[in-house]
């Protein structure tokens, strides 16, 4: 079973067309799965997590009620860049499944505005958040190998209390820059095969193999995407999750659940003279 | 490897003697049945290689679905009808005449002998592209070659073409639109009836078919109410030879009149778009005026708004403003009124 | 326009075959002017004439006037034969007949008039010419050449000629490049 769809162009040539769209229904039984598993895993054999590491009274006792962990910029970022993808993933992904539509055009205006929203992240979250929150380091491996080895039951030291962002989001993250780069890049010279409003259709600007290609990273990532956003919200919508979900919409996260599960060292949320270890960024660092 | 387009793929030939018959042989058979009328599209499919079935239910032999019966509303036609037959009928020609006009206007005598009326209305695209087994987007494929710089789209669309320019070329349908006609489909769950017009499909909802058909679906008979019987009809083709040509575009009208003004009307148009397309801003515009020039040109320009010419097809707007016109100011306008128009 | 191209088209026809089934003595066609330089033998037997019973067969105008109906069949073409080449991939896409589009029985006139003339063709010995499918190349190059001029001699036609090239072929007033290829 292939999964690609092949076609002979006009010379007589096999060139790849686009994925095998039964790759649609193997994404959301993938990640349907997954949420199956990881709940019945959570609800029945997860224990409470434990961690090591305290804080400091002095900084417990300067960390506010309501930390805050998104600006507005950043939050309206996120909801833009989820509306314009859910919008992406049904237009693309409904007529494949026999729900018929005029959605080509609504395509590839979400697209836009998903590339658009992308590129103000990468130049926002580079220059003005911490752009190094989000990419794991040494501490996140070491922990993650300690995690793994006590699942199976080997005597470690508990895993330190995370940064801002759990090596989980760091993953995911990740996993968002592969495959929405990848849609994104090849979304972009796919537009020259339809009638946008930006610039003049050219359908063949490529070679039609190279085309295909195309085509075909583009609907890999596409049903990645499904699986991945099927994920996303699931956690976002879990119990124990719902601090986080609620700081992308109101912007702030408690104090108790900031001293649960996070290092106000690795985090740095409260002011500078505080806790001198990052410098000037202090609250600032609240993206 | 080489790819053969020569000599038609093996199949299994199936031939149902009735209808329920060939719905459970559809029902059976599934995504690898192809239903056969009178064959002139199929056969080049087939022997194209381009479609390689591995069953082909062949209809020829359901009588119940052929012939042209009245019922309490008009008349009934079997969608295994051949043309001719539909064209020759007497309660065709004395009320629906339009219906007559268009089936006699369809290719030549010896394939209107063995084509039938519901293969005529669910035939598919003649863009040459596709034809030719180039994977385009009417094919699963990825690109439109018509609408190209350099394509050859001549006989492609001007209107709602969305990524695809093929268009339909039948020309039963447009007087089937214009006549109100019901066709009457056979699926898996039961009897459905929809009216012409919804019939057809086009690119922007499915680019890959022309008509509403799903697999294991099949066109039984065509209703046509009696609203229209007796109206005044107006039908013309352009194509380039006499014989044996789809249409570059046709018009098929049914109006009726008060004195000397329009009533009411029915219009519609093919060859212009990937599905015929009934022309309600005109209908709507041209209703109470007189039935002249001026209104016919008025209703000309209405219709050709939103063309969007190709590189080559661009005579096909002023062709359609036109035969618009000439449908609406009627038979004293038209200098002729068949299919070998210039 | 298409019945303008097709009655009244001049036909070129064999002259040394009206000569040689003319009533009076066969003789030979001898180059006249510019030749090959032939020496006609003077031995060659002439096309049989029957004649006797007062019957003449007279199968030179039986002959002309269905070689004269043929070039104007084949002249027909003119309008509506395509042989479309797709430019970016270089394939024939007019690949059947219905896309080809010969002229059918109905795109012929119903009234052909052909004229002989009588000039001998000197690049042959018998002043022979062809008849027929030969003699409608020249006569569509001449069909072409006339539309050419009445429309203007900037608008390069190509066969098939219908009249939405020509009205093409006038917008265009020779502002677009004709490509070496013949387009639908």
């Amino acid at each position: 079973m292939d999964i690609l769809q092949w076609a002979v162009d006009p010379w007589g040539h096999s060139v790849p067309i686009h994925i095998a769209w039964f790759l649609i229904q193997v994404a959301f039984a993938s990640a349907v799965a997954f949420l199956i598993v990881h709940a019945a895993y959570v609800r029945f054999f997860a224990g409470e997590k434990q961690w090591s590491g305290t804080t400091a009274p002095e900084v417990v006792a300067a960390i506010p009620e309501r930390v805050p962990r998104h600006s507005r910029v950043a939050r309206a970022f996120h909801w833009v860049m989820a509306a314009s993808m859910l919008t992406l993933l049904f237009t693309a992904f409904l007529p494949k499944v026999g729900v018929e539509f005029p959605w080509v055009t609504l395509h590839w205006i979400a697209g836009t505005v998903l590339t658009a929203s992308v590129v103000f992240h990468i130049v926002h979250a580079s220059f003005c958040l911490d752009f190094w929150a989000i990419w794991p380091d040494k501490t996140d491996m070491v922990d993650a190998i300690r995690r793994l080895r006590r699942f199976f039951g080997q005597a470690v030291p508990a895993p330190r209390r995370f940064a801002k962002y759990p090596l989980e989001n760091k993953g995911f993250h990740g996993a968002i820059i592969a495959a929405g780069l990848s849609v994104i890049a090849t979304g972009v010279l796919m537009m020259f095969r339809v009638r946008t409003i930006f610039f003049p259709r050219n359908p063949y600007l490529f070679t039609d193999a190279a085309w295909g290609w195309m085509y075909v990273l583009h609907g890999l990532a596409g049903v990645g995407l499904i699986a991945l956003v099927m994920i996303h919200v699931y956690f976002g919508l879990r119990p124990e999750k719902r601090p986080i979900t609620k700081s992308m919409i109101f912007g702030w996260m408690s104090r108790d659940f900031v001293l649960k599960e996070h290092d106000p060292a690795r985090w740095v949320v409260t002011p500078s003279d505080v806790h001198p270890t990052r410098g000037e960024e202090g609250l600032r660092d609240a993206s | 490897m080489a790819v053969i387009h020569d000599v038609m793929p093996a199949f299994l030939l199936l031939q149902p003697a009735t209808l329920a018959d060939a719905q459970k042989l559809l029902e059976q058979q599934g995504l690898d049945a192809w239903i056969l009328a009178g064959g002139l599209d199929s056969l080049d499919w087939l022997k194209d290689r381009m479609r390689k079935p591995k069953a082909v239910i062949d209809l020829s032999g359901v009588q119940e679905l052929k012939g042209v019966r009245s019922t309490s509303d008009g008349i009934e036609i079997g969608a295994m009808t051949t043309l001719t037959e539909l064209a020759s009928h007497p309660i065709v020609q004395q009320k629906y005449h339009l219906l007559a006009e268009a089936a006699e206007a369809v290719a030549s005598p010896q394939i209107r002998n063995q084509a039938t009326i519901g293969g005529n209305v669910s035939q598919d695209a003649r863009c040459w592209y596709y034809r030719a087994g180039w994977p385009c987007y009417r094919a699963g494929g990825n690109i439109c070659y018509a609408d190209t710089p350099d394509g050859r789209n001549r006989e492609h669309a001007i209107l709602h073409a969305e990524r695809c320019v093929a268009v339909n070329p039948s020309d039963t349908a447009p007087a089937l639109i214009a006549l109100d006609a019901r066709f009457v489909l056979q699926t898996a769950k039961g009897e459905r009836v929809i009216s012409a017009d919804d019939y057809f499909v086009g690119p922007d909802i499915d680019i890959t078919r022309l008509n509403i058909l799903r697999p294991g679906d099949l066109l039984s008979s065509i209703r046509i109410p009696a609203t229209w019987a007796g109206a005044q009809f107006y039908f013309e083709k352009i194509r380039d030879r006499q014989v044996w040509d789809f249409p570059l575009l046709n018009v098929a009208s049914a109006m009726t009149l008060s004195g000397d003004r329009i009533e009411r009307i029915r219009i519609a148009v093919n060859a212009v778009a990937a599905r015929p397309l009934r022309l309600p801003s005109v209908e709507r515009a041209v209703a109470g005026k007189p039935r002249s020039a001026a209104t016919g040109e008025m209703a000309g320009n209405l219709a050709v708004q939103g063309a969007v010419p190709l590189q080559f097809n661009s005579y096909k707007i002023p062709l359609m403003r036109n035969l618009v016109k000439r449908a609406i100011a009627g038979g004293q306008e038209a200098t002729w009124t068949s299919y070998s128009g210039q | 326009m298409r019945k303008l191209m097709f009655v009244g088209l001049v036909v070129l026809v064999a002259f040394s075959l009206l000569e040689a089934q003319s009533t009076r003595n066969a003789r030979h066609v001898v180059p006249t002017g510019k030749g090959w330089g032939m020496e006609v033998p003077r031995d060659i037997a002439p096309p049989v004439v029957i004649t006797g019973n007062g019957i003449n067969y007279h199968g030179g105008p039986v002959l002309m006037e269905s070689f004269g109906n043929e070039a104007v069949t084949f002249e027909s073409r003119i309008p509506t034969q395509n042989i479309v080449y797709e430019p970016t991939y270089g394939k024939l896409i007019s690949r059947r007949l219905y896309q080809n589009k010969p002229p059918t029985i109905l795109d012929l006139p119903l009234e052909m008039q052909w004229e002989a003339v009588n000039i001998p063709d000197p690049g042959n010995p018998v002043g022979a010419k062809g008849v027929g499918e030969v003699a409608a190349l020249a006569g569509s190059a001449a069909v072409l050449c006339a539309i050419q001029n009445a429309i203007g001699n900037r608008c390069v036609l190509r066969t098939p000629v219908t009249p939405d090239r020509v009205l093409d072929a006038l917008a265009a007033n020779g502002a677009r490049p004709v490509r070496l290829t013949t387009y639908a």
